[in-house]
Protein backbone atom coordinates (compact mmCIF):
# COMPACT_ATOMS: atom_id res chain seq x y z
CA UNK A 1 0.00 0.00 0.00
CA UNK A 2 2.77 2.36 1.04
CA UNK A 3 4.75 1.30 -2.05
CA UNK A 4 1.76 2.13 -4.29
CA UNK A 5 1.42 5.54 -2.74
CA UNK A 6 5.17 6.13 -3.10
CA UNK A 7 5.04 5.09 -6.77
CA UNK A 8 2.04 7.32 -7.44
CA UNK A 9 3.73 10.34 -5.86
CA UNK A 10 7.00 9.63 -7.70
CA UNK A 11 5.22 9.42 -11.04
CA UNK A 12 3.31 12.64 -10.36
CA UNK A 13 6.52 14.43 -9.42
CA UNK A 14 8.33 13.12 -12.51
CA UNK A 15 5.49 14.16 -14.81
CA UNK A 16 5.23 17.49 -13.03
CA UNK A 17 8.95 18.15 -13.42
CA UNK A 18 8.84 17.23 -17.12
CA UNK A 19 5.80 19.43 -17.63
CA UNK A 20 7.34 22.38 -15.85
CA UNK A 21 10.67 21.89 -17.59
CA UNK A 22 8.90 22.33 -20.91
CA UNK A 23 9.57 18.75 -21.97
CA UNK A 24 5.91 17.77 -22.15
CA UNK A 25 2.97 19.88 -23.25
CA UNK A 26 0.23 20.25 -20.70
CA UNK A 27 -2.98 19.26 -22.47
CA UNK A 28 -5.94 21.62 -22.17
CA UNK A 29 -9.46 21.63 -23.53
CA UNK A 30 -8.96 22.82 -27.16
CA UNK A 31 -9.80 26.49 -27.42
CA UNK A 32 -9.38 29.22 -30.00
CA UNK A 33 -6.72 31.90 -29.89
CA UNK A 34 -7.63 35.28 -31.36
CA UNK A 35 -10.75 35.61 -33.47
CA UNK A 36 -12.55 32.36 -34.20
CA UNK A 37 -15.49 32.11 -36.62
CA UNK A 38 -18.82 31.22 -35.07
CA UNK A 39 -18.90 27.41 -35.06
CA UNK A 40 -22.69 27.20 -35.33
CA UNK A 41 -22.59 29.55 -38.31
CA UNK A 42 -19.97 27.64 -40.24
CA UNK A 43 -21.64 24.32 -39.52
CA UNK A 44 -24.84 25.72 -41.01
CA UNK A 45 -23.25 26.28 -44.45
CA UNK A 46 -24.80 24.00 -47.09
CA UNK A 47 -23.31 23.39 -50.55
CA UNK A 48 -25.78 24.25 -53.30
CA UNK A 49 -27.84 26.39 -50.92
CA UNK A 50 -25.61 28.89 -49.12
CA UNK A 51 -24.50 31.89 -51.17
CA UNK A 52 -21.40 34.07 -50.90
CA UNK A 53 -23.60 36.81 -49.44
CA UNK A 54 -24.92 34.40 -46.77
CA UNK A 55 -21.35 33.52 -45.79
CA UNK A 56 -20.27 37.16 -45.49
CA UNK A 57 -23.41 38.07 -43.54
CA UNK A 58 -22.72 35.24 -41.09
CA UNK A 59 -18.93 35.21 -40.75
CA UNK A 60 -17.80 38.69 -41.79
CA UNK A 61 -14.63 39.33 -43.77
CA UNK A 62 -12.52 36.31 -44.75
CA UNK A 63 -8.77 36.24 -44.17
CA UNK A 64 -8.05 35.29 -47.76
CA UNK A 65 -9.87 36.16 -51.01
CA UNK A 66 -8.62 34.01 -53.87
CA UNK A 67 -9.22 33.68 -57.59
CA UNK A 68 -11.72 36.58 -57.90
CA UNK A 69 -13.55 35.45 -54.74
CA UNK A 70 -14.18 31.98 -56.11
CA UNK A 71 -12.46 30.84 -52.91
CA UNK A 72 -12.81 32.49 -49.50
CA UNK A 73 -10.74 31.32 -46.55
CA UNK A 74 -11.18 31.96 -42.85
CA UNK A 75 -8.21 31.29 -40.63
CA UNK A 76 -7.88 30.82 -36.88
CA UNK A 77 -5.70 29.04 -34.34
CA UNK A 78 -6.66 26.42 -31.76
CA UNK A 79 -4.50 25.66 -28.71
CA UNK A 80 -4.38 22.05 -27.56
CA UNK A 81 -1.85 22.42 -24.77
CA UNK A 82 0.82 24.59 -23.22
CA UNK A 83 4.54 24.17 -22.67
CA UNK A 84 6.01 26.01 -19.71
CA UNK A 85 9.24 27.83 -20.45
CA UNK A 86 11.27 30.04 -18.23
CA UNK A 87 13.40 29.95 -15.16
CA UNK A 88 13.01 29.87 -11.43
CA UNK A 89 11.52 33.35 -11.06
CA UNK A 90 9.56 33.71 -14.30
CA UNK A 91 7.70 31.17 -16.39
CA UNK A 92 5.54 31.60 -19.48
CA UNK A 93 3.00 29.23 -20.98
CA UNK A 94 3.63 28.82 -24.72
CA UNK A 95 0.61 27.42 -26.56
CA UNK A 96 0.92 24.21 -28.53
CA UNK A 97 -1.44 25.20 -31.31
CA UNK A 98 -2.52 24.23 -34.78
CA UNK A 99 -3.89 26.42 -37.53
CA UNK A 100 -7.44 25.88 -38.77
CA UNK A 101 -8.80 27.05 -42.11
CA UNK A 102 -12.32 27.07 -43.42
CA UNK A 103 -12.03 26.85 -47.18
CA UNK A 104 -15.11 27.80 -49.18
CA UNK A 105 -15.45 27.43 -52.93
CA UNK A 106 -18.26 29.12 -54.85
CA UNK A 107 -19.72 28.37 -58.27
CA UNK A 108 -20.53 30.88 -61.03
CA UNK A 109 -24.02 31.29 -59.48
CA UNK A 110 -22.36 32.46 -56.22
CA UNK A 111 -23.56 29.34 -54.41
CA UNK A 112 -21.30 27.26 -52.21
CA UNK A 113 -19.78 24.32 -54.05
CA UNK A 114 -17.40 23.00 -51.42
CA UNK A 115 -16.59 23.71 -47.79
CA UNK A 116 -13.58 22.12 -46.25
CA UNK A 117 -12.13 22.44 -42.78
CA UNK A 118 -8.33 22.16 -42.98
CA UNK A 119 -6.59 21.43 -39.71
CA UNK A 120 -3.05 20.70 -38.64
CA UNK A 121 0.57 21.69 -38.60
CA UNK A 122 0.77 20.58 -42.24
CA UNK A 123 -0.81 23.97 -42.91
CA UNK A 124 1.47 25.90 -40.56
CA UNK A 125 2.40 28.01 -43.57
CA UNK A 126 -0.77 29.60 -44.98
CA UNK A 127 0.38 29.13 -48.60
CA UNK A 128 0.02 25.34 -48.23
CA UNK A 129 -3.55 25.81 -47.06
CA UNK A 130 -4.16 28.24 -49.91
CA UNK A 131 -2.79 25.70 -52.41
CA UNK A 132 -5.00 22.96 -50.99
CA UNK A 133 -8.03 25.25 -50.90
CA UNK A 134 -7.66 26.44 -54.46
CA UNK A 135 -7.44 22.90 -55.78
CA UNK A 136 -10.68 22.97 -57.65
CA UNK A 137 -13.49 20.56 -56.83
CA UNK A 138 -13.04 18.68 -60.09
CA UNK A 139 -9.36 18.01 -59.35
CA UNK A 140 -10.20 16.74 -55.85
CA UNK A 141 -12.90 14.45 -57.29
CA UNK A 142 -10.43 13.01 -59.78
CA UNK A 143 -7.70 12.46 -57.22
CA UNK A 144 -10.19 10.91 -54.78
CA UNK A 145 -9.04 13.27 -52.03
CA UNK A 146 -12.46 14.73 -51.38
CA UNK B 1 1.85 16.12 4.93
CA UNK B 2 5.40 15.38 3.83
CA UNK B 3 7.41 17.36 1.29
CA UNK B 4 6.57 15.13 -1.68
CA UNK B 5 2.83 15.25 -0.98
CA UNK B 6 3.03 19.01 -0.66
CA UNK B 7 4.88 19.19 -4.01
CA UNK B 8 2.19 16.98 -5.53
CA UNK B 9 -0.54 19.36 -4.36
CA UNK B 10 1.38 22.40 -5.64
CA UNK B 11 1.85 20.78 -9.06
CA UNK B 12 -1.84 19.90 -9.25
CA UNK B 13 -2.67 23.51 -8.43
CA UNK B 14 -0.31 24.89 -11.10
CA UNK B 15 -1.64 22.54 -13.78
CA UNK B 16 -5.26 23.37 -12.83
CA UNK B 17 -4.55 27.10 -13.06
CA UNK B 18 -2.97 26.71 -16.50
CA UNK B 19 -5.93 24.67 -17.72
CA UNK B 20 -8.43 27.20 -16.38
CA UNK B 21 -6.46 30.13 -17.81
CA UNK B 22 -6.16 28.38 -21.15
CA UNK B 23 -9.85 27.63 -21.30
CA UNK B 24 -11.02 31.09 -20.38
CA UNK B 25 -8.55 33.46 -21.96
CA UNK B 26 -7.54 34.77 -25.35
CA UNK B 27 -10.46 33.84 -27.58
CA UNK B 28 -13.28 35.78 -29.17
CA UNK B 29 -15.90 34.55 -31.61
CA UNK B 30 -16.78 36.39 -34.79
CA UNK B 31 -20.54 36.33 -34.49
CA UNK B 32 -23.46 37.83 -36.36
CA UNK B 33 -25.80 39.95 -34.27
CA UNK B 34 -29.49 40.60 -34.88
CA UNK B 35 -29.88 42.78 -38.06
CA UNK B 36 -32.32 45.04 -36.23
CA UNK B 37 -29.41 45.99 -34.01
CA UNK B 38 -27.71 47.72 -36.95
CA UNK B 39 -30.87 49.64 -37.85
CA UNK B 40 -31.08 50.71 -34.23
CA UNK B 41 -27.47 51.90 -34.32
CA UNK B 42 -27.80 53.62 -37.69
CA UNK B 43 -31.37 54.68 -38.38
CA UNK B 44 -30.94 55.13 -42.13
CA UNK B 45 -30.14 51.47 -42.83
CA UNK B 46 -33.34 49.61 -43.75
CA UNK B 47 -33.71 46.48 -45.87
CA UNK B 48 -35.83 47.08 -48.98
CA UNK B 49 -35.54 50.86 -48.67
CA UNK B 50 -32.01 52.21 -48.42
CA UNK B 51 -30.09 52.53 -51.68
CA UNK B 52 -26.41 51.91 -52.23
CA UNK B 53 -25.97 55.58 -53.13
CA UNK B 54 -27.43 56.67 -49.78
CA UNK B 55 -25.11 54.30 -47.93
CA UNK B 56 -22.06 55.51 -49.84
CA UNK B 57 -23.05 59.16 -49.35
CA UNK B 58 -23.29 58.61 -45.60
CA UNK B 59 -20.46 56.14 -45.01
CA UNK B 60 -18.08 56.79 -47.92
CA UNK B 61 -16.25 54.06 -49.80
CA UNK B 62 -16.47 50.56 -48.34
CA UNK B 63 -13.44 48.70 -47.01
CA UNK B 64 -14.28 45.65 -49.10
CA UNK B 65 -16.38 45.13 -52.20
CA UNK B 66 -17.67 41.76 -53.45
CA UNK B 67 -19.64 40.67 -56.50
CA UNK B 68 -19.04 43.88 -58.46
CA UNK B 69 -20.44 46.06 -55.71
CA UNK B 70 -23.38 43.82 -54.83
CA UNK B 71 -21.92 43.33 -51.37
CA UNK B 72 -20.20 46.07 -49.36
CA UNK B 73 -18.35 45.59 -46.10
CA UNK B 74 -17.64 48.49 -43.75
CA UNK B 75 -15.36 48.21 -40.73
CA UNK B 76 -17.11 49.85 -37.81
CA UNK B 77 -16.46 50.54 -34.15
CA UNK B 78 -19.23 50.79 -31.59
CA UNK B 79 -19.35 53.83 -29.35
CA UNK B 80 -20.43 53.63 -25.72
CA UNK B 81 -23.94 54.81 -26.67
CA UNK B 82 -24.22 52.00 -29.23
CA UNK B 83 -23.79 54.12 -32.36
CA UNK B 84 -21.52 52.93 -35.13
CA UNK B 85 -18.39 54.87 -35.93
CA UNK B 86 -16.17 54.39 -38.95
CA UNK B 87 -13.09 55.49 -37.08
CA UNK B 88 -12.16 54.33 -33.67
CA UNK B 89 -10.07 52.15 -31.50
CA UNK B 90 -10.77 48.81 -29.94
CA UNK B 91 -12.79 46.03 -31.42
CA UNK B 92 -13.54 46.20 -35.12
CA UNK B 93 -16.87 44.82 -36.35
CA UNK B 94 -17.93 44.14 -39.93
CA UNK B 95 -21.09 45.76 -41.22
CA UNK B 96 -22.07 43.65 -44.25
CA UNK B 97 -24.58 45.11 -46.73
CA UNK B 98 -26.08 43.07 -49.58
CA UNK B 99 -27.84 44.91 -52.43
CA UNK B 100 -30.29 43.66 -55.04
CA UNK B 101 -29.93 44.26 -58.78
CA UNK B 102 -31.61 47.68 -58.41
CA UNK B 103 -28.98 48.67 -55.83
CA UNK B 104 -31.49 48.65 -52.98
CA UNK B 105 -30.41 47.12 -49.69
CA UNK B 106 -31.66 43.55 -49.55
CA UNK B 107 -30.06 42.24 -46.35
CA UNK B 108 -27.48 43.42 -43.87
CA UNK B 109 -25.74 42.24 -40.73
CA UNK B 110 -23.25 43.29 -38.12
CA UNK B 111 -20.65 40.61 -37.43
CA UNK B 112 -18.95 41.26 -34.12
CA UNK B 113 -15.15 40.85 -34.41
CA UNK B 114 -15.85 40.29 -38.11
CA UNK B 115 -12.89 42.34 -39.48
CA UNK B 116 -9.76 40.49 -40.51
Amino acid sequence: MAADKWLSISCSVLIGVLLLAGCLPIPVVPHGLGVVPDKEAFESLRPGVTTRADVLLLLGEPNHRLDDDRFLMYEWTVAYGYVIVGGYTQAYPIPVAAPHYLCLEFGPDSRLVRNEHLIGSLYAKPDRAVRRCTKQSEELDESGEK
Amino acid sequence: MNTLERLHVILQFIVSMIIVTGCLGGCVTAQKVDPSTVSKYEGFIHDGETTKQEIQDRLGPAQSIYENGGILVYYVYLQDDGRMNLKGTGTCHACVLVFDKDNVLERHSLVKHGCR
